[in-house]
């Protein structure tokens, strides 16, 4: 089915507005929503409809659309470094902050952007999909839960809804995420005080308690952190002995704030062991038709997603 | 069609998997199929080690035409 024959209509004018501004991202959508099913589609409209009403005044389609192009610029910019210094090109948290997290309007238009790339990148629409067919049937008792850099809100807006009863923790640096998460989960039609926020570096003070939780959400976090290992560890402490862990990250990624460099599967499996976590069940994305072979060898994009349980 | 033209169009052939005459002056991501963002990276790469010059990423990310290509190496090689 094509996207005229679904009735997606926020959808529809962003992909339309998309296709005005880029014509690489106008290329790809096309042709990645020829392919898409039926329940894309519907989660697609959701989606893009609570971004919107996140956005209040400024949640057009246009907005969605210009965020979008911009911050495929950005990673685009990236990765043509990468490809030549075979680096990510910042090394240091607290340049990354200065430059990303610590500025509010920048902010919005990242998190919207990032969340946009959930739909049009199809290894981020895989993770979804795991996350929510996968994960979220592990935590439908939870009580109580956290995430760990809540960006855009989806997964954490997403984990209250599977979650009935769980009261959460979200922890992040930037209180523009923050916000917006919380805009999001009203855009649900949810109780945003279920959601707690913690405003704070995760890599000077985790306020969580020992063996607390029974969800953790720690997506694409690992890679923007100096420490990220020492919180992964950390993290392993608050979980209850059944507790489960969203856990993703990615390899050979470049983006403006990724500091943490994995060339591979192996290596990651190496530090979620290291880290005091065990893998339930996994879930792995590369380029095309890429195999994960082929795409370590050619330091091409692998993404990564894991349900995890303390060890 | 110039030397630095036709070495140009070579490169995109190359890295695009097509035939030489495919590429022309309205070439551009909405005419050849093959030219999306991943390959975008392996033709400024290509560009690079063909005529010997640097292209800084904020610089290579806005050659999204053939003409914006020849234009911009034209300049660097001069």
């Amino acid at each position: 089915m094509t996207l005229s024959e679904h009735n997606a209509p926020n959808l529809t004018r962003v992909v339309e507005a998309i296709g005005s501004k880029s014509p690489f991202q106008k290329k790809s959508s096309n042709q990645y929503l020829s392919t898409a099913d039926a329940r894309f589609f519907e989660f697609a409209e959701g989606w893009v409809s609570r971004l919107m009403a996140a956005l209040g005044d400024q949640g057009t389609p246009d907005k969605l659309a210009e965020a979008y192009v911009w911050y495929t610029k950005l990673i685009r910019i990236e990765e043509l470094y990468f490809a030549k210094e075979k680096k990510y090109r910042f090394e240091n948290f607290d340049e990354v902050n200065e430059r990303v997290y610590s500025r509010d309007d920048y902010m919005v238009d990242y998190v919207v952007g990032l969340g946009m790339t959930q739909l049009f990148w199809p290894n981020h629409y895989g993770i979804v999909r795991f996350f929510l067919d996968t994960f979220i049937p592990t935590v439908r008792a939870a009580k109580r839960g956290a995430e760990v850099g809540v960006g855009h809100g989806l997964f954490h807006s997403q984990l209250l809804a599977g979650a009935p009863e769980i009261e959460t923790h979200m922890l992040d640096i930037s209180p523009t995420s923050l916000a917006f998460t919380h805009k999001v989960i009203e855009a649900m039609g949810m109780d945003k005080d279920r959601a707690t926020p913690v405003l704070g570096d995760i890599q000077k003070q985790m306020p969580v308690e020992d063996e607390s939780l029974d969800a953790l959400l720690f997506g694409e976090a690992i890679e923007h952190l100096q420490e990220g290992e020492k919180v992964f560890s950390q993290l392993a402490t608050k979980m209850k002995p059944d507790g489960r862990c969203f856990f993703t990250t990615a390899a050979n990624a470049p983006a403006e704030d990724h500091i943490l460099l994995f060339r591979g599967v192996g290596e990651i499996r190496d530090v979620i062991d290291a880290c005091g976590w065990s893998i339930l069940e996994e879930f792995t994305a590369t380029l095309g038709d890429m195999s994960v072979e082929q795409a370590e060898r050619e330091n091409q994009n692998i993404n990564y997603a894991a349900v995890l349980a303390k060890k | 069609m110039s030397e630095i033209r036709q070495k140009i169009a070579t490169v995109f052939a190359e890295v695009m998997n097509v035939p030489t005459d495919a590429i022309n002056d309205n070439t551009s991501p909405e005419t050849l199929a093959e030219w999306d963002s991943l390959s975008h990276v392996q033709l400024i790469q290509a560009l690079e080690e063909a005529f010997k010059i640097s292209i800084a990423p904020d610089e290579g990310i806005d050659l999204e035409t053939f003409t914006m290509v020849l234009d911009f190496v034209q300049k660097k090689v001069s």
